[in-house]
This record gives structure tokens, sequence and C-alpha cells, in this order.
């Protein structure tokens, strides 16, 4: 499933990124990277945006790149 | 003998000003938000102010300290998340550490992110391995229960490792001494990383033929091979240039064929992650998860649907209460000061026998001005900077962006904007060029050309006064204070719903486009240092406002006196030109006087109010400016009225942006033809918005005639 359908406060793991080349190393130096935990944390009053748990840090992402990321249930380990 | 001896004085007096002047060259790095200018701050003791959002620090800027007896010069580079040069600041950043002369590189980290800071820590470490790993912020990460071992960290990574609490003032000691050894170290064994197989051999091999002393082969390799990069810079230090290039052609044919060469930068990476994983895993113990918890509720609370807006429009409101209700009483108080000022100087005048054109000139030129300007500028400034200083760095702003990203998303522009607007609020200039931090060059575009309606603080003493005089007056005090608060939101308010349209309109005319990506990062809270900021930001506004009331009011104050007493033909230039631009004004619901006030305060808003106040004196005489009702009244004299005050506020939110901001548009956008659109579109909006209401306004009074 893609980001955007995981319900707030559910943690997630990534498996693909499927962006275009500039947004996609953006991505994976904020720590959105194959095989990192994510969590969806906030959502925008505004709609539209909504921010994440990656890597002890919070992010807030468009929906239109929630959208080009793969993601599944959280295997056993939990990593921060 | 003597003769002797004084040349050796020489020789040995010029050796020790070689040494004492021969310092380091020092380049400091760091993701955004980590306290990198605070490290700066600290070292150099400049006044580089540090907010906390991202992409705050977008020009370079230097400083020195000194270290037993050296001058050390010190390069704080913008904030990047790495330097695999995407950006133009990671390539600012990436090119300063690879091609300029650094004696040592300072990554600084922040301790309760240490994994992802990693990531440029490895970047710099491939390049240069003069390098000293700062880990910022220790007292969050103790507050947080993060444990961190900095002596494993300096371990694995085989670099001086120094714990801060850069703006507690610990750890400064500590990072003098580690740049001091960093800077004697041998340059040899740069960080290596692996990669995957098939590119890691292209690399070895592609390093042994590379000729290039100083450099780390393996790093130049990488460079070399990577599609994405421009790599005239980097053959440039090769002393085998055209061998190399035949190498590099050959394994790039190799890689195309194994499939890793679409995948070039994402195989970086990964490898990066997984030894930034790798390291972290050994040296940081997060005790329990939990302590992102307290800032959670928080923004659970500033993002909410009904109370983040409230949070926000609030907030808004009081900043602009406290500085209103705030200034009154300073206002005042310099007012008299320069009534006193200007007597004596009469006085003085008098008894000099000064001519009475000079004396004019001077006093009730210069001195008038420049007297208005600090007694209803310097206050508010005063007040409102530091406010919103203390909001910026407590990390509130990004979560303004957030909060209206999806209204921005639908105006097609970058939620980032109101990062840009809320700058605005400061000095449009400054909004104009932080429009940096919006990527897209179109989104940029916009920001910048809407920019101007968001009144800065030039404006403010305008919208104040007015709304002051002709409104608020119905009420007594404290309430009139509020109510005058109220209406100064409302106005804010408008002119933010008109950057909404005109940045709408603009996505669909002139600057097509589709919202773009873009990430946000929400920093965590942080206690600003309240004393601190307060200091510096009044200071700094202090002196702002002084340096402007001096460049700009005083030759101001020569041009109106002149304008307003010296007479062609029996009229001054001054009545001549708003008779001129009466009728047009008119139809605008002001008159000829406003009209020429606004034209003439193009280099500087804040002397608006002045020039239309000497106008209207030059036939009259009044002495006390501070006195709101005697303004009023010498207003009303001239004919003003409640729809006259209303279509002042009105222009003065929409019209042309400062000579300044001009500038600054120009130096931005790099064009002329976005220029001189920045300065119609608002020019062109406002005298159609006044012609309006004015026309609305009087169809009203037609029907309701009062």
């Amino acid at each position: 499933m893609t980001l955007q359908e995981v319900p707030l406060l559910t943690q997630v793991e990534i498996i693909a990124l499927h962006h275009e080349a500039h947004m996609k190393r953006r991505l994976m130096d904020l720590g959105f990277v194959v095989g990192n935990i994510v969590e969806p944390i906030l959502s925008s009053p505004s709609k539209g945006m909504r921010a994440y748990i990656v890597k002890g840090g919070k992010i807030a992402l468009r929906a239109s790149d929630e959208k080009n990321i793969e993601v599944r249930e959280k295997g056993e380990f939990r990593a921060v | 003998m003597l003769f002797e001896k004084l040349m050796q004085m020489n020789e040995e007096i010029n050796e020790l000003y070689e040494k004492e002047t021969k310092g380091y060259t020092i380049a400091l790095l760091g993701n955004p938000n980590v306290g990198k200018s605070t490290v700066f701050n600290g070292l150099t003791g400049m006044k580089q102010h540090t907010g906390n959002w991202p992409g705050k620090t977008v020009e370079l800027a230097s400083g020195t300290f000194t270290h037993h007896d050296c001058i050390h010069e010190m390069i704080d580079l913008p904030g990047t998340y790495s330097l695999l040069a995407h950006s133009s600041e990671e390539e600012v950043a990436r090119n300063f550490v690879c091609f300029e002369k650094c004696d040592v590189c300072l990554v600084v980290c922040d301790a309760t992110m240490l994994e992802r800071n990693m990531n440029l820590v490895l970047q710099t470490m491939e390049i240069t391995n003069r390098v000293v790993v700062i880990v910022n912020l220790m007292d969050e990460a103790e507050k947080k229960h993060i444990h961190l071992d900095l002596d494993k960290l300096a371990n694995l990574l085989q670099v001086e490792v120094v714990g801060m609490s850069a703006r507690n003032g610990k750890g400064f000691r500590s990072l003098k001494e580690a740049i001091e050894k960093t800077a004697q170290k041998p340059l040899r064994e740069w960080c290596v990383l692996s990669y995957d197989a098939q590119l890691q051999q292209a690399i070895e091999r592609l390093a042994q033929t590379i000729h290039a002393p100083g450099w780390n082969h393996h790093f130049l390799a990488l460079k070399l091979l990577d599609p994405q990069v421009e790599d005239e810079k980097f053959y440039a230090v090769l002393t085998n240039k055209e061998e190399v290039q035949t190498m590099v052609r050959q394994e790039q044919e190799h890689l195309k064929r194994s499939g890793c060469y679409e995948q070039f930068e994402d195989i970086i990476v990964n490898a990066l992650q997984k030894k930034a994983k790798m390291i972290c895993d050994q040296c940081v113990k997060i005790e329990d998860g939990s302590y992102l918890e307290k800032d959670m509720r928080m923004d659970r609370i500033v993002t909410h649907k009904v109370w983040g807006f409230l949070c926000m429009i609030v907030l808004l409101a009081l900043i602009f209460w406290i500085t209103i209700a705030g200034a009154n009483v300073p206002s005042a108080y310099l007012s008299a000061f320069f009534v006193q000022l200007e007597a004596w100087l009469h006085q003085a005048c008098e008894q000099l026998h000064v001519a009475k054109l000079l004396e004019g000139l001077f006093v009730d030129g210069m001195v008038k001005t420049a007297g208005w300007v600090i007694a209803v500028m310097l206050p508010p400034m005063a007040i409102f900077f530091p406010l919103f200083t203390l909001l910026e760095d407590f990390g509130y702003l990004p979560r303004i962006a957030f909060n209206l990203d999806g209204f921005f998303q639908k105006a097609c522009t970058c939620g980032k904007q109101a990062l840009t607007m809320a700058m605005g609020f400061g000095c449009n200039a400054v909004g104009v060029s932080g429009a940096r931090i919006i990527d897209s060059p179109r989104e940029r575009l916009i920001a910048i050309l809407t920019n101007v309606f968001v009144p800065c603080n030039g404006r403010f003493p305008t919208l104040i006064s007015i709304i002051t005089m002709f409104f608020a007056g119905m009420f007594a005090a404290p309430w009139n204070g509020l109510f005058a608060t109220l209406l100064l939101t409302l106005v804010i308010l408008f002119g933010i719903f008109l950057t909404f349209l005109v940045s709408k309109f603009l996505s669909k005319t002139l600057l097509k486009g589709i919202p773009s990506s873009f990430s946000l990062e929400l920093p965590p809270y942080r206690r600003p240092q309240f004393g601190k900021v307060i200091l510096r930001s009044i200071f700094d506004r202090t002196l702002f406002v002084l340096g402007r009331a001096i460049s700009v009011a005083l030759p101001a104050g020569i041009i109106i006196w002149l304008f307003a007493n010296v007479e062609v033909q029996g009229i001054t230039i001054l009545a001549y030109v708003s008779g001129f631009l009466d009728p047009f004004a008119k139809l605008m619901g002001l008159d000829g006087v406003i009209l020429l006030a606004f034209l003439l305060g193009f280099p500087a808003n804040e002397i608006v109010v002045p020039i239309m106040i000497m106008a209207y004196m030059a036939s009259g005489s009044m002495n006390d400016l501070s006195n709101l009702t005697l303004l009023k009244s010498l207003f009303v004299d001239h004919g003003w009225t409640w729809i006259t005050a209303i279509c002042t506020l009105l222009f003065s939110l929409v019209h042309f942006p400062c000579a300044t901001t001009l500038l600054t548009i120009h130096k931005e956008t790099q064009s002329w033809k976005w220029t001189w659109l920045a300065f119609l579109i608002p020019t062109i909006l406002g005298i159609l918005l006044c012609m309006s209401v004015n026309a609305v306004a009087h169809l009203i009074l037609l029907i309701f005639p009062l």
C-alpha cells in the first residue's frame, strides 16, 4: 500500500520510492529509505499534507509525494 | 652594531607577525536546524541571527576568532542534508569543501537525530579527513534520555568528536582544542564506504589510474563516474586528465551493462545510510521512545482543525496588540523630545543669525522628518521584532507553513511561502531574498511578486496611525487599543487573502504550473534564549531604524521641504504637483497630497505620513505631531472622511514595493521584466481596489446619507 493510505499513528516499513530523481534524493537524505520505519503523526487542517516521524525527526510531505512511497506493515523489530 | 641589532629586531617582529596572523580556514557544515549558527556566533561573536526553521542561512557568512594567538577564519556554509549537490546550497557547500583551501571542516550534528546527520559527516569525510564532528544540543538529548557514547563515535570515525551545548556556551574550549589537533593531522586515511560490488570494483580500478596529489582517489573516482556530477572541476585537479577520461568512459559502459549506472546515486545513498546506521547503533542508546510525546501534545493543538487556526490568528493579534499598546508611551516621549529639539534648534538658529532658508531646510525639513521616523518607527520595531524572533526561535513558524500548505496548494504555490510572508512582516526586502528557501523557480517568483501584500514594519506606522485616528478614537482606552489591534489584524488578513488570490492568478496566467513536491521539516520545540534574543534584537533594530532615519529620512526631508517652500509663479512645487494629481486621486478616494506622499515615499514607506503632514501644514501651522487628535483635525480640515481613511489604508497595503525591495527583486530575479511586473501588479491592483471601494462607499452614502 502507499504511505497515503496508512492511518495516523501506525508504524510502517518502506519498501519502495517511486519519485523522480531529485525528490527521491531529498527524501532519502531525510531518512525515507527502503527498510526504514516511518509513522504518520499529524494531518494538516488545510488538507493535503501530513507529518511523519522518521529517524527521530518530523518531516511533512504533500499527498502527491505520499502516494509514491510504497510501504508495508512493520515487522517484528522496532528500529527508531 | 646598533643598525644590525635593529635589522634583527625587524626580522623577528616580521616573523612574529606572520605567525600571529597565519590562522586556519575553517568550514562549518551541518543539517539545517542543528544550531550551526549558534556555534558560529559563539566562536566569532558575530550577530548572525539564528532562526529555528530550515533554510534560514541562505548566504555564506564569515567571521574570525582567536586561539593561541592565531586568528582563524571561519566560513558558515548553508545548511544542507547532503553534499550530493542537487540544490544550489548543496553545490555551494560541496564546492567549498572540495575546492577552497579548508584546513578543518566542522560538521555540526543534532544529538537527538544523529543517524540522519551522520550522512553529511560521512560524505564530508570522504573528501577530507581533517574533520571535527560536533554533537550539538547535548542538553536536549539529556532531557530526552538519549545517551551518546562520544568516545566510541570518535573511535569508529577516527576523528575528533566534541559534545556541545552551544546555546548554553558549553563545549567551546574543547572545540578549539579539537580544531587545533585536527589541523595538524596528516592528509590521508579518508573514510571509505563499501558500495555494491560492481560499483566498488569500478571505483577501485579507476582510483588506481588517477594522479591527484592530496586528494582521496576513491572520492574522485566516485565523482567522475557519477552521471549526475558536472566533472570539469574534478578533472581540473588531475594531472593526467585524458588518460583518466578514457578509463571513466570505459567503466561507465561496464556499469551501464550491469545496470548500476541508472541507480548510481541510489547506491551511494544506500551505502551511506547503512554505514550511518551501523555507527549509530553502536553509539546511541534511546532509553525510551516516548521522548517525542511532549512535542506531540503541542503539535496536536497547533495543527488542529479549529484550535490551530485560532492559535495562529490569536498569536498574530497578540503580537500586534503588544506592539501597538507597548509603543504608545515610548513614542510619546520620543516625539516630545524631538519637539523640544526643534524648538531649541530654532532658538539656536535665531541667535546665530542663520539664513531662514537654511533654518527651514535643516530644522523643519531634515530634523522634523528624521524625528518622526524615529519616534514613530523605533518603538514598534523594537517590540515587534524581538517578539517575532522569539516565535521563530521557538520553532512555531514551520507549523504555520504546515497548517496553510493546503491553501497554498490550491493557489498552486509552495507552503514555504508562508515563511517568506512572515519574513515580509519585518521587511519586504528580507522576505524577497528569503524566497530562496523555495526550490521551484516558478513558485519562488510567485512568492517574490506577492511579498508586497504583507505590510512591512515601515508601513505599520501609517496603518496604525490612520486606524487609531479615524476608527479607534470612538472608544475610550484601553478598548481603543484593542479595537485598533482588531482592525490592523483584519487589514493584514486581507493582505494575506490578496496574496493567495494573486498567487492563484499568477499560477494560471503568467507563471503557469502545477504544485511541486517539497518536504518541510518540523523542528523540535526549543526554549528561546529570551534575554539574548531580546537584547540583540532591540539593539539591531535600534541601529537599523537610526540608520534608515539618517540615510532616507534626512534627504527626503530636504526634498519635501523644498517642494513645500519653493515657489514657482506663486505656487509651491508641492501644491502644483498635488493639484495635478488631484483629479485622478479623487477617483481613488484619495487626494493629490496623499497620492504625492505615496509617490515620494518610494524610497521608504515610513515617510509617507510625514510628507502628508508637512504638505498640509504648508498651508497652516502645527507643532505637536504626537497628538493624534490634533493630527486628525489637520487631516479633516483638508477634506479627509472615513472613506479617505479606508482608501488610504488600502493603498498603503496594496501599492508598489519600496525602492530597496525592488532592488532586491532585481537582484534575485536578474530580470527587468519581473521587476517591472513587481512594480505594476500591486500598483494597478491598488488603484482598482481604491476606485471600487470609493465608488461603493459613495453609493452607500447616496442611499443612506449620513
